[in-house]
């Protein structure tokens, strides 16, 4: 059987079952909001862990870090991952923080929990204008990315406006059949199929070219790939930015803290949490194993081309079989977040502005406009993608930025009762204006201090000076701060000497009174 | 949450973040060499990986209340 129909037949499996999950997925929502858009807040461990960690790894991991791997060496991975492992995960209890006030409140989308943490419309606007506007790009190259890859595959047998359009219709089918169960356990199967293909790509190519031994010899000619460079973007300034970039990011991403309050309960968050290190290990080691091993088993491959270094690899070494498999690999992750991307795209539409400015409350009527929302979405993505747009793969890589700009305002608004709505809008516009003009180059990079440096500076010095300068909102505060603060009153409580430090006198009990309050 | 609890978490933070800018200065003499270059700097990874997971239920526990609903 020829490697195309080999890769053809693995498209079509996957499609199925992304179609036979979806129709399951379908089968179990109703039309009500919760359900539609949060899994009736019943989101478990392992699906819960998969869903938020497939949705957090875009197709970066596997073109992007194998790319720059290829080309300098283990410094941008081993640097990226450093700001991932132990610092990513913290944002799981901000997301629980969120879960709990919004399961009190009955809160579904971020901008609504801002704008009634702040009371302010004006707030919400800004939050959502801002999370489309990043978001928008990364949902573009998923179509895009998708697209190529079927067409590289099948060595064109496939064209590219064929690839993509497969994509969206995949992807807008589950998503709005199945609305967040959909996404989510389509995402669990995802996951599973990109992490074992890394995991079978990282152990069978040195297996077939006579062990790593072999492989790490010939890379003793280009020694600056194997040790960590302390120049350009690994340097001081290029290390910092990044850390600040990605520390929480998982927080900061609209369609990341959808699913973390669609949590069933804090243990499942928190597991989610713990178990998120070891499968970015699991994840990041091969792909930048593979960068790095590509350097010597493929050289010369100039800029992008080494974007496709993994493939390359597995399909020159590998039997056919797993090249199919890099195909279904690079469909999961491009997929996995390219529905979560869309459904909050559509939530917030739906909610955000259809419900809160039109009146529409019904809950069927929210769930039938987000339906649309997807589907148009979609369809103006896919129209879209075909046209020449170089500049949104350079959008897309700067968006993290530009989420990670409103890190002041999202992670102060649960944590600062004086924080106030004031601050929080000037923070949000200073900081965005800062990232923006950073990224149109009008202002050197002091230090190699990236743009995401500057936009955190300056947005968390005006968030808390126009705070402190202007009144106070303290219902607004209180009605969150309130439900916090009888949480880790009651911790404190079933956790002292006298309550005994039973295990099992803070469960429940703590989250019990914190609804309550 | 009483101010020990927090006080615990932040230290822990501190030091696991702190680890992650001087890890790799100290790592450096050795990664440089390039021959164990990689293997050691994933291995430190790798234990850094599991030194989180204990950090991380750490300062859950601390400031996390464990429930079921």
């Amino acid at each position: 059987m020829s490697q195309t129909a080999m890769v053809l037949i693995g498209a079509v499996l996957f499609v199925a079952l992304m179609v036979f999950l979806g129709r399951r997925a379908a089968a179990r929502t109703s039309s009500d909001s919760e359900d539609f858009f949060l899994a009736n807040r019943g989101l478990k461990r392992f699906v819960l862990l998969a869903a938020i960690f497939g949705t957090n790894m875009s197709a970066f991991v596997m073109l992007g870090v194998a790319g720059s791997s290829y080309h300098g060496g283990v410094t941008v991975g081993l640097m990226l991952m450093g700001a991932l492992v132990f610092t990513m995960p913290l944002s799981f209890y901000f997301g629980y923080r969120c879960w709990i006030v919004a399961k009190r409140f009955g809160y579904i989308t971020p901008v609504e929990f801002y704008r009634e943490r702040f009371g302010s419309d004006g707030l919400g606007i800004l939050l959502f204008l801002c999370f489309v506007a990043w978001t928008i790009p990364l949902v573009l190259t998923g179509v895009v990315g998708g697209g190529r890859a079927l067409q590289s595959f099948t060595g064109g047998s496939v064209p590219y406006w064929v690839g993509g359009l497969a994509v969206a219709v995949v992807v807008g089918y589950y998503t709005w059949a199945g609305g967040m169960k959909g996404t989510a356990w389509t995402n669990a199967a995802q996951t599973a199929l990109f992490m074992a293909f890394l995991a079978l790509a990282v152990v069978l190519v040195p297996w077939v070219l006579g062990g790593t031994g072999k492989l790490g010899a010939q890379l003793t000619g280009q020694p600056q790939l194997l040790a960590r460079s302390w120049d350009g973007p690994g340097g001081f300034g290029g290390s910092l930015s990044q850390f600040l970039a990605f520390s929480f990011i998982a927080f900061g991403l609209p369609y990341v803290w959808i699913r973390m309050i669609s949590a069933r309960s804090g243990r499942d968050l928190r597991f989610s949490g713990m178990a998120y290190p070891v499968a970015i290990i699991l994840t990041w080691v091969p792909a930048i194993l593979l960068g790095v091993w590509g350097a010597s088993l493929i050289p010369g491959l100039v800029g992008p081309e080494a974007d496709s270094i993994i493939f390359m690899i597995t399909g020159q070494l590998l039997p056919s079989w797993l090249s199919a498999f890099g195909l279904i690999a690079l469909l999961s992750i491009v997929m996995s977040s390219m529905d979560a991307q869309i459904l909050t795209l559509s939530n917030m539409l739906s909610r955000d502005v259809v419900a809160r400015y039109l009146r529409t409350s019904n809950d069927k009527t929210q769930v039938r406009s987000a339906r649309v929302f997807v589907l148009a979405l979609l369809a103006i993505t896919y129209g879209v993608s075909l046209m020449d747009l170089p500049a949104v793969f350079d959008l897309a890589e700067f968006a993290v930025t530009g989420f990670a700009a409103l890190y002041p305002v999202l992670i102060g608004g649960i944590f600062w009762r004086r924080a106030n709505k004031w601050g929080a809008i000037a923070s949000v516009i200073t900081a965005q204006v800062v990232v923006v003009a950073g990224y149109l180059g009008a202002y050197p990079a002091l230090g190699g201090l990236q743009p995401v440096f500057w936009g955190l500076l300056a947005g968390t010095v005006v968030f808390v000076g126009v705070s402190l300068a202007t009144p106070r909102q303290d219902a607004a505060a209180a009605r969150f701060h309130d439900v916090w603060d009888a949480m880790h009153r009651r911790l404190s409580v079933s956790s002292s000497p006298a309550a005994g430090l039973q295990p099992g006198a803070e469960t429940k009990s703590s989250e019990a009174e914190a609804m309550k309050a | 949450m009483s101010g020990n609890r927090a006080w615990a978490a932040s230290a822990i933070v501190l030091v696991m973040v702190a680890l992650q800018w001087i890890g790799p200065i100290l790592l450096r003499p050795v990664a440089e060499p390039v021959v164990l270059g990689v293997p050691t700097q994933l291995t430190a990874y790798f234990f850094y990986g599991v030194i989180s997971l204990v950090a991380l239920w750490a300062v859950f526990r601390l400031v996390w209340p464990s429930t079921d609903e």
